[in-house]
C-alpha cells in the first residue's frame, strides 16, 4: 500500500502540494485528477521518491527513503509519459531493462520478458528498433518494461502512471486500463494513474482525487468526484452528465 | 545481436592480432620478417633462434613491442572511456574531452613543459596533465551538481567554457615559450606515442584493467541510464553514485593517455559510435568490443605516423584526425538519412 500523510512542498510563498493523508491499497485503481498545473505531475515525482518529499510518503509502512533502492525497485515502478531514448535498443532490449533489479535467470527473463510484452499487447514489436516505434508502441513498450520489474514483487506492488493512455488510440486506452484493473483485482497492484480524460476515470478508477493548486479538493469515488458541480468549479466548462444504457455516468 | 557481438569480436580480435604484428616487424629500420617474428618468439620462449644484431632486436623489443602495446591499451582507454561518457550523456556524440579532462590535462602539460627543464620534463609533463585533467573534472563535475542532482546540460556548458579557458591559457604559455620549448608544445599538442617505455606500457595495463573491469560492473547500470536518470532510478540504481564513479574512471584513463602521448582526438568518438552501429547500444558488448576497435585504430594509426614519412614522423593525433574526422562525418550523413 501506499500512504501519504502531512505533505507539503513549498515553492516560493505557495504551497506546490499540501495533502494532508490520503492512501492507496492494494486491489485499487486510483484516478488523479486536476487541470494542467494542478500539481498532479509533483505529487508523482513525490510518491516515486523522484524529489525527496519533507512529509513522509510510505510504501508498505515505511518510509520511501528506508526502502533499499533494488528492493524498491521490485516493488514500486513508475510508467513515464514519454520517453526519449534515442539509442537503438530492440524494444525487447528496452522491456528486458526492466529485469535490473530482478534476480531471475537468463531464461526465466526472458519468458518474463515474452510474457509482459504479450500482456501489454507489443509482442509483436520484439525484434524492431525502439525510436522507430510510434509513440503509443514506445508507452506500451515500457508499461511491459515496469511490469517486469514489479514481476517479482514479495509483496503487493504498486504501479505509478503518468497519463498513460494520452498516447494510445481508443482501443489501446480501454485495453491498457482494463489491463490495470485486470492487475488490481487479480495480483493486488496499488495502481496510481493521472488521467486527463473524466471518462476513463469514471469507468475504470475505484478512487479519485482532484486536485487544484496542489490541495486534494476532493477525494472518492469517480461518481463522487466527477461531477458536474466539480467540472464547473474547477474545468471552467459546464458539461453534461449523462447515464448511458447500461447505467455508466458519462461527460460530454 | 549476441552472435554479431561475439563475430564482431573475434573479427576485431583477429585484425587486430595481424595489425600488432605488423606494428613490431615493419618500420623506419629495415629488419626480415622473419627475423622480426624469430625475435619475439625468442623473447618468449628464451630461444635464440633470430639472426640479428643486439640494436636490432632492441628496436623491435625495446621500441616497437612498448610502443604497439600503448597504443592497443591508450587506443583502449580512450575508447572505453568515449563509451562510458556517451552513456553518461545519453549522447552518441559526447566524447571525454567534453568533462575538461583533455583541456584540463592540456594545461597542465603545457604548463609543465614551459617550467620545467628538460631533465625534469620526462616525469614533470605526464604529473601536470594527469593532476590538471583529474582536477578540471572534478571542479566540472562540482559546478554541475546541484540539489536534485547532476545537470548534464551545465555539466556540458562548463566543459565548453572551461576547455575555452584552458585554450586560453595555453594560448599565453605558448606565447612566452622560446623556440626550443614551441616545438615540444606543439607535438605534444598533436600527440605521439613516441615515448613508450616499459614503465608506461604498465601503467597503461594498470589503467586499463582498473577502467574495464570497473566499466563491465557498471555495463547493466549504463544501460538503464539510457532511458534518462529518473528512470535508472526507479530501477533501483545509484545515480549519483555511478556518475561519480564514471566521472573519475574516465578523468583516470583519459588523463592518463593524454598525459603521456599528447591528445588524441576522435577515438573515444568514432569507435562506439561505429561500435553500436555493429551490435547494438548495449553497454555489455559496447564495452569491450570498443576497447577492442579503439585499440586496433590507434594502432593502426600510430604505423601510419611511423611510415608514412619515414624516417619522420608524423603526430598520431593528426592521423587519428584524418582517419576519424571523415569517418564521422559519413556516419552523421548516415544518420541524417535515416531520419
Amino acid at each position: 500500500m501506499l500512504e501519504v500523510t502531512a505533505l507539503q512542498l513549498q515553492r516560493g510563498n505557495n504551497f506546490a502540494l499540501d495533502i494532508r493523508h490520503w492512501q492507496a491499497l492494494p486491489g485499487e485503481v486510483h484516478a488523479i485528477l486536476g487541470t494542467n498545473g494542478a500539481g498532479k505531475s509533483t505529487l508523482l515525482k513525490l510518491l516515486s521518491g523522484e524529489e525527496a518529499s519533507p512529509g513522509n510518503v510510505l510504501l508498505h509502512h515505511t518510509p520511501l527513503q528506508s526502502w533499499p533502492s533494488m528492493e524498491r525497485a521490485r516493488h514500486l515502478g513508475v510508467l513515464p509519459q514519454s520517453n526519449n531514448l534515442s539509442f537503438a535498443f530492440s524494444a525487447e532490449e528496452v522491456v528486458s531493462l526492466g529485469l535490473t533489479p530482478l534476480t531471475l535467470g537468463w531464461r526465466q527473463g526472458r519468458q518474463t520478458v515474452h510474457a509482459m510484452m504479450r500482456a501489454t499487447n507489443c509482442a509483436h514489436l520484439g525484434k524492431a528498433k525502439y525510436p522507430a516505434l510510434s509513440g503509443g508502441e514506445q508507452q506500451r513498450v515500457h508499461l511491459a518494461r515496469v511490469l517486469v520489474q514489479l514481476s517479482q514483487a514479495e509483496r503487493e506492488p504498486v504501479l505509478l502512471l503518468d497519463e498513460p493512455t494520452s498516447a494510445q488510440d481508443l482501443g489501446q486506452q480501454h485495453r491498457l486500463m482494463e489491463l490495470a484493473g485486470e492487475l488490481a483485482r487479480s495480483q493486488h497492484f496499488c495502481i496510481v494513474a493521472i488521467l486527463h480524460d473524466l471518462n476513463l476515470a469514471l469507468r475504470y478508477a475505484d478512487h479519485c482525487m482532484l486536485l487544484d493548486q496542489g490541495q486534494a479538493v476532493a477525494v472518492g469515488t469517480p461518481n463522487e468526484v466527477v461531477n458536474g458541480v466539480n467540472i464547473e468549479r474547477y474545468w471552467g466548462y459546464s458539461a453534461q452528465v449523462l447515464t448511458s444504457e447500461c447505467g455508466r455516468t458519462v461527460i460530454s | 545481436m549476441r552472435a554479431m557481438s561475439i563475430s564482431s569480436a573475434v573479427a576485431l580480435g583477429i585484425l587486430l592480432f595481424f595489425v600488432a604484428l605488423t606494428s613490431l616487424t615493419q618500420g623506419a629500420m629495415t629488419i626480415p620478417l622473419h627475423d622480426s617474428l624469430l625475435t619475439l618468439t625468442d623473447a618468449v620462449l628464451g630461444s635464440s633462434a633470430a639472426e640479428l644484431a643486439d640494436y636490432q632486436r632492441a628496436v623491435i623489443l625495446e621500441l616497437r613491442l612498448p610502443r604497439t602495446l600503448l597504443a592497443i591499451f591508450f587506443g583502449a582507454i580512450l575508447a572505453q572511456s568515449g563509451a562510458a561518457m556517451q552513456g553518461l550523456f545519453r549522447n552518441p556524440l559526447a566524447d571525454p574531452g567534453i568533462i575538461g579532462v583533455s583541456a584540463g590535462a592540456a594545461v597542465g602539460a603545457v604548463l609543465a613543459i614551459y617550467l620545467s627543464t628538460p631533465q625534469q620534463s620526462w616525469w614533470a609533463v605526464p604529473l601536470g596533465a594527469f593532476a590538471a585533467g583529474l582536477g578540471t573534472s572534478l571542479l566540472i563535475y562540482k559546478l554541475a551538481q546541484g540539489a536534485n542532482g547532476t545537470s548534464v546540460f551545465i555539466l556540458l556548458l562548463a566543459g565548453i567554457a572551461i576547455s575555452a579557458m584552458a585554450g586560453a591559457l595555453i594560448g599565453v604559455v605558448t606565447y612566452l615559450s622560446d623556440d626550443t620549448r614551441l616545438r615540444d608544445l606543439s607535438l605534444w599538442q598533436m600527440g605521439s606515442l613516441a615515448s613508450a617505455d616499459s614503465t608506461r606500457v604498465w601503467i597503461a595495463a594498470g589503467a586499463f584493467a582498473l577502467l574495464a573491469l570497473r566499466l563491465q560492473k557498471h555495463a547493466a547500470a549504463l544501460n538503464t541510464l539510457l532511458l534518462g536518470e529518473p528512470e535508472a532510478r526507479h530501477l533501483g540504481i545509484n545515480v549519483e553514485a555511478l556518475k561519480r564513479e564514471l566521472i573519475v574512471l574516465v578523468a583516470l584513463g583519459v588523463g592518463l593517455a593524454v598525459s603521456a602521448a599528447g591528445i588524441i582526438g576522435f577515438v573515444g568518438l568514432v569507435v562506439p559510435h561505429f561500435i553500436r552501429m555493429l551490435a547494438g547500444p548495449s553497454h555489455h558488448s559496447l564495452l569491450p568490443l570498443s576497447a577492442l576497435c579503439g585499440g586496433l585504430l590507434l594502432l593502426v594509426a600510430d604505423i601510419g605516423a611511423r611510415l608514412l614519412l619515414a624516417p619522420a614522423e608524423l603526430p598520431v593525433g593528426i592521423l587519428t584526425a584524418l582517419l576519424g574526422g571523415p569517418f564521422f562525418v559519413l556516419l552523421l550523413v548516415q544518420q541524417r538519412q535515416k531520419v
